[in-house]
């Protein structure tokens, strides 16, 4: 991917308006770190990028290389190279991970990945991140502790090879250990091509990985862009600066009061 | 005494020789039979139906002494008719154990039906009874009953019971396509998850490959 370009973007879970406007543009190479305040909707536009049920789009447009991704489906948007890690991946009863593993990586190609590649490219992937690889032969997520959770999400990443992916507090619940693992990963991928939009909240995990670029979401829209500094300053200081800076209010209102664009200027000064 | 086969005739049965026997069904019709394991014998007892009929097919089961019965039944329910297992287990012998585990798939906006009920009478010892049933909806209007039952008057049991409904869940079926499967792969993938187990204990090649087709051709 060269460009994903997200405008304006709005949208709704139960008739409720999360999605405010959200205007990015990511870039190639790109690895942003989505900040902001709980329940302001960062997992929502995550979610909405990978083609949610739960959330219905009233306006705005996402395009990738300049399709609008949006009216695909998301086995389509995964073709196109998008991953997400989810926040709190779902137990899939019945399905024997290593069957999804297969499927999963036989939709990204022609032909049908042989066996002994498959065994190969699974096991390196366990090794990686820190799992027994036997955890293939049980059900998909059905009791994986919170952290083998995530560290499978990111063997999927792995699996896969996205171009752009989407990490939803893929650190929360890990031990120090298993973040470094989960670090290198992604630095890995990050040299190789890889774009990012991680959230998290805790900069152990930025601290890693140094994005390039900082976005703080409130109210269902991107309120403040700049580079790691600001991931640094929230990290230090919370988001009780915005207010005072920016006179931009946390609370969840209907309004929040403040020109955007300016402070977009300012800050990349 | 081993078999597999497609569309028996069913019938009452003494089982009085250990006796292992699959049997797919593409249809299936209303109907009551009762077997009965003689002392010491064992009958283990796989039944798939892939059919689009309508029907309440009750088993009743009687154990003698020492009797086992091991009872494995796979349904996928996809059509517009209504289908009940009703699975009667009766331990009349010392040392009978029975294990019975249902497995469903519901994609369809009708009922599918697990009753299964293990009967002690009293002052039979030694008895094991085990029931697993586990359906799976596909589809938010999928209307699917799981409902195990011990009666159990003696306290010289082993007894245990599992039933669980996974009610349709959309963020399964997200999770699958967001990493590239189809929507019907991805279904496709929780549909054989379940059953396989199930469906590979008809050890006939051609009839397993029967099953993998119909699900393979199957659009949903
Ligand atoms: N599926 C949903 N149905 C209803 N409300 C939702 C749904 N998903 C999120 N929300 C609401 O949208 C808001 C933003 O949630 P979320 O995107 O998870 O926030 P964040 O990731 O920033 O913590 C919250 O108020 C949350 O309750
Ligand atoms: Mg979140």
């Amino acid at each position: 991917m060269k460009e994903l370009s997200i405008q304006n973007l709005s949208c709704q879970a139960e008739s409720n308006l999360i999605l405010k406007g959200v205007n990015l543009n990511i870039h190639a190479g790109d690895c942003i770190a989505l900040l902001g305040p709980n329940g302001h909707g960062k997992s929502t536009l995550l979610n909405t990028l990978m083609g949610s049920p739960h959330y219905h789009v009233t306006e705005g447009q996402a395009f990738l290389d300049g399709e609008d991704i949006l009216t695909l489906t998301p086995d389509l948007r995964s073709k196109k190279g998008m991953f997400l890690a989810f926040q709190n991946p779902p137990d899939v009863p019945g399905v024997v991970t290593m069957d999804f593993f297969r499927s999963a990586i036989n939709s990204h190609s022609e032909k049908p990945i042989s066996l002994y590649n498959f065994y190969k490219e699974t096991t390196k992937a366990y090794e990686q991140v820190g799992l027994n690889s036997n955890m293939a032969s049980r059900i998909l997520n059905e009791g994986y502790s919170g952290g083998e959770k995530k560290r499978n999400e990111i063997l999927q990443m792995l699996l896969l090879k996205p171009s752009i992916a989407f990490l939803d507090e893929i650190d929360s619940g890990l031990d120090v250990d298993a973040l470094n693992l989960i670090a290198k990963v992604i630095n890995d991928l990050r040299a190789q091509g890889t774009t990012f939009i991680i959230i998290s909240h805790y900069d152990k995990l930025y601290d890693l990985i140094k994005p390039n670029r900082s976005a703080i979401m409130v109210d269902g829209k991107i309120v403040l862009e700049g580079d790691f500094s600001l991931t640094k300053k929230v990290s230090e200081n919370g988001y009780s600066f915005l207010e005072r800076e920016y006179h931009i209010s946390i609370e969840k209102k209907e309004q929040v009061s403040i020109d955007t664009c300016a402070i977009k200027e300012t800050i990349s000064k | 005494m081993t078999s597999s086969q497609k569309n028996p005739y069913l019938s009452d049965e003494i089982i009085s020789t250990d006796q292992t026997s699959a049997y797919l069904f593409t249809e299936l019709n209303d109907g009551e039979y009762h077997f009965v394991v003689d002392e010491t014998h064992s009958l283990d007892l796989t039944l798939i139906d892939l059919s689009s009929s309508k029907f309440n097919l009750k088993l009743l089961i009687d154990l003698k002494r020492d009797a086992h019965l091991s009872l494995s039944i796979a349904s996928f329910q996809y059509s517009n008719l209504n289908k009940t297992f009703d699975i009667y287990v009766k331990h009349l012998g010392d040392a009978s154990s029975s294990f019975v585990r249902f497995a469903g798939i519901n994609s369809s906006d009708n009922k599918l039906t697990f009753i299964g009920t293990s009967l002690i009478p009293n002052g039979i010892k030694k008895v094991e009874t085990r029931q697993e049933g586990r359906i799976n909806n596909l589809s938010s209007s999928a209307k699917s009953e799981v409902s195990p039952v011990l009666l159990i008057n003696d306290n010289d049991v082993k007894a245990s019971h599992g039933a669980a409904l996974g009610a349709y869940n959309p963020d399964a079926l997200f999770y699958l396509t967001s990493r590239g499967i189809s929507r019907e792969e991805s279904q496709k993938l929780i549909i054989k998850g379940t059953l396989s187990p199930i469906i590979n204990k008809l050890h006939d090649e051609s009839l397993i490959k029967e099953v993998n087709d119909f699900f393979q051709d199957r659009k949903l």
